[in-house]
């Protein structure tokens, strides 16, 4: 019986062979995230292995031939901080929408809105975006394929995030961003309004034909366009070059000058792997949770967070794994509820795992080894790979969906996060008509940001007097109208830059990352990144 | 009513493009379309219009003037053009010589050998500047596989193989951002060879 339905697992799995290949080439490989590295005065960090070139080391140790880099120590940076680059970069693309938008439609109106924005520097308020949220995403590709245990593809955390927080009617940046390269223009003469002739006494009432429909007499539709093509191209030429800027200096390192008080560090360690533009990779950097959320209470909620992703998930793996699964939480938990801070709090760790027998459960670590042997015999690796993926593939690869932590979570559970950032190149409006997934909101934002030219119509009185010159003229303005221009709507094309969290188990592929880290690319330098800026933090 | 009348203009319009040239077809439409507009019947019809063109009187004789020739696509479709800036790159009259443009290309990843007659010829490579468009990367998939053919010369017209040309206020400042989407596409490639 226990044969049938060996045979039935290894049906089952046998479509799922992920086949880790030789080429998988970024690996987390020797974490030294210990905290008590901090009461050293020594900050944490990890190791990272170029897989290829470790290969090629081993061989030119045995030709005799010099060294070659293979392995890299990233110094982590804390949660917090990374989500204050996150705030950086969603800020400079707000910057830039902003001075865009605030340039084409100042440019296309002028001189009324030169004189009200330009002039008399009429704002809004500053912008301000909240923290973003921490969440980790999972990038297509980076679990082998046909491999879902059921908790969703989450996307990264800047999905959506290249929008304002609100679409005001008035700029939230200072006149100077937008006002440059804008001159008061009264000529040329864009258009001629309609008009209303009113003559009460014989209750007479013409209008230009149109003018209810909000349209002037006259529009001159060619220089409209030109005014907004020459904002759309002074965008692409000043404000989008200051955008990529703005990412850079959101990029730099943040460091201490020294590590004598470090529950209150504030540490941003980013390394370019090799450059966060297009085909260069990611900037990505560990992250942790610092001291000082490291209360025992908010450990345990954090476990309790990873256990019920593990409940989620277990179900939809095979049996054996299935045990296996419960066996390895309840290791990392029973190891935890040892640490000596954390005793406070054990009876609850413990509490998570009660029921389960230790027995029982290195028992079922031994049955998936032993049936893992069984699919070797059939020269499959059914569970474990221990040449490219080390452990039990499918319960390693569900710590994807683990949250970032603290290191000792990180320790006991045998993964990691990393902050990443890159750039997508992306054909799209501005504001992005994908960002916000509320059809109204689109709709609204859209409506807020269109390109609209205003005309003011005119209505003129005539009134009959009993005086000369008899007819007295009076004429009122009516609300100013829009005209909507072409392309209506700002248009976008080029690269943009995302954020976003990702979990990686040990020794498994980091996704993003291309080349070596620290080397960067040509034409991209992050100010103050160079080879010995982590020096204090990695002794 | 008025619709039967206007779609009858239409048809009639574009029926008749086999006979008069693009020309006579850009002025029939913006008189239509203006003139739908005074007659209160739609003002709906977009300023941005797709025109027959016709190679040798709209696309060749733009080409010859063009400075910079930006070509996103599959090469079949190309292929006129291509002998033509072949002859063009070749050419032996020193006047001629001067005046060679720069050209660009965005392909698939096994169309790229198409252009090595150029890239591998030491004193054409200058002129030329290919950019493969593979299908697993995903920041590059964008242009390659937008699956319209584009021919867009100095930046202004657009010509569609088998030949038809884009003109139109939002066309002309959509093309802003593209030149520098297809500038930042060919830096990537290049950096593909950077980052090792």
């Amino acid at each position: 019986m226990r044969w049938i339905g060996l045979a039935l697992l290894l049906g089952v799995a046998l479509a799922q062979d992920p086949r880790y290949p030789d080429t998988t080439r970024y690996l987390v490989s020797a974490p030294d995230y210990r905290l008590e590295r901090l009461t050293l005065l020594k900050w944490p960090f990890v190791e990272v292995l170029r897989a290829d070139r470790w290969k090629e080391n081993q061989q030119a140790r045995l030709e005799g031939r010099a060294a070659v880099a293979h392995e890299w120590r990233l110094p982590m940076s804390d949660l917090l901080t990374t989500q204050e680059v996150a705030r950086d970069l969603r800020k400079a693309w707000q910057r830039f929408e902003e001075r865009y938008y605030w340039h084409v439609i100042t440019r296309l109106n002028n001189p009324a809105l030169y004189a009200v924005y330009c002039w008399a520097g009429l704002k809004g308020p500053d912008l301000n975006p909240p923290l973003p949220e921490v969440q980790v995403d999972v990038p297509s590709g980076s679990v082998p394929q046909g491999f879902d245990p059921g908790l969703g593809w989450p996307s990264p955390a800047a999905q959506g995030q290249h929008m304002l927080d609100a679409y005001w009617p008035v700029p939230q940046v200072n006149s100077e961003d937008f006002c440059d390269g804008l001159g008061l223009e009264i000529l040329p003469l864009m258009y001629v309004p309609g008009f209303c002739l009113d003559i009460d006494a014989i209750g007479f009432s013409w209008c230009t034909p149109g003018y209810n429909d909000g349209q002037p007499l006259w529009f001159n539709d060619s220089a409209a366009q030109t005014r907004v093509s020459d904002g759309i191209a002074h965008a692409v030429a000043t404000y989008y070059p200051d955008y990529q800027l703005d990412v850079l200096s959101a990029l730099r390192p943040r460091v201490p000058t020294d590590l004598s008080d470090p529950t209150r560090l504030r540490v941003f360690a980013p390394m370019p792997w090799q450059a966060h533009v297009l085909e260069g990779g990611a900037v990505v950097t560990p992250v942790m949770r610092t001291l000082d959320g490291l209360t025992p209470q908010n450990l345990v909620s954090e476990a309790q967070g990873i256990l019920q992703t593990l409940q989620r998930a277990l179900p939809r793996l095979p049996e054996a794994e299935r045990l296996a699964g419960t066996a390895y939480y309840y290791q990392a938990l029973n190891s935890l509820s040892k640490l000596s801070f954390l005793q406070p709090v054990s009876a609850q760790l413990t509490g998570l795992i009660a029921g389960l027998d230790e027995k029982a459960m290195r028992l079922a670590l031994n049955t998936l080894a032993a049936t893992d042997e069984g699919s070797k015999l059939a020269g499959r690796d059914l569970f474990i790979n221990h040449k490219n993926a080390p452990g039990a593939w499918r319960l390693e690869e569900l710590k994807r969906w683990f949250p970032p932590s603290n290191p000792y979570i990180y320790e006991r559970f045998g993964y990691l996060s990393f902050f990443q950032v890159w750039n997508r190149a992306e054909v799209t409006t501005v504001p992005d008509f994908r960002a916000d997934r509320n059809p109204l909101g689109v709709a609204a934002s859209l409506g807020m940001r269109a390109l609209f030219y205003w005309w003011v119509p005119v209505r003129i009185k005539v009134s009959l007097i009993p005086s000369p010159p008899f007819i007295s003229l009076t004429g009122s303005l009516d609300f100013p109208r829009p005209i909507p221009v072409a392309p209506y709507v700002l248009p976008f094309a080029g690269e943009r830059t995302y954020w976003g969290w990702v979990s990686v188990p040990e020794g498994y592929e980091i996704p993003r990352v291309k080349g070596q880290p620290g080397l960067g690319v040509s034409g991209v330098s992050i100010p103050g990144f160079s080879g010995n800026v982590y020096d204090l933090l990695l002794r | 009513m008025r619709w039967i009348y206007v779609l009858f203009l239409t048809v009639f319009l574009g029926g008749g493009s086999l006979a008069i040239d693009a020309r006579d077809y850009k002025t029939a439409y913006d008189l239509l379309r203006n003139g739908l507009c005074a007659l209160r019947i739609t003002c709906l019809l977009p300023a941005d219009m797709i025109y027959p063109a016709d190679w040798q009187r709209d696309v060749q004789s733009r080409l010859e003037r063009s400075r910079e020739v930006l070509i996103i696509g599959d090469v079949q479709s190309f292929q006129p053009v291509i002998q033509y800036l072949d002859g063009w790159l070749r050419t032996t009259d020193p006047q001629r010589q001067q005046q060679r443009p720069q050209i660009f290309a965005v392909v698939p990843q096994e169309q790229v050998v198409w252009f090595r007659g150029w890239t591998e010829n030491r004193e054409l490579s200058s002129f030329v500047k290919v950019a493969a468009s593979s299908n697993e990367n995903e920041p590059l998939g964008v242009v390659g596989r937008t699956g319209l053919p584009l021919l867009i010369l100095d930046n202004q017209v657009v010509y569609m193989p088998s030949w038809w040309q884009l003109d139109g206020p939002t066309l002309r400042q959509v093309l802003t951002w593209g030149r520098l989407l297809v500038d930042q596409i060919r830096n990537a490639q290049q950096r593909k060879q950077e980052v090792k």
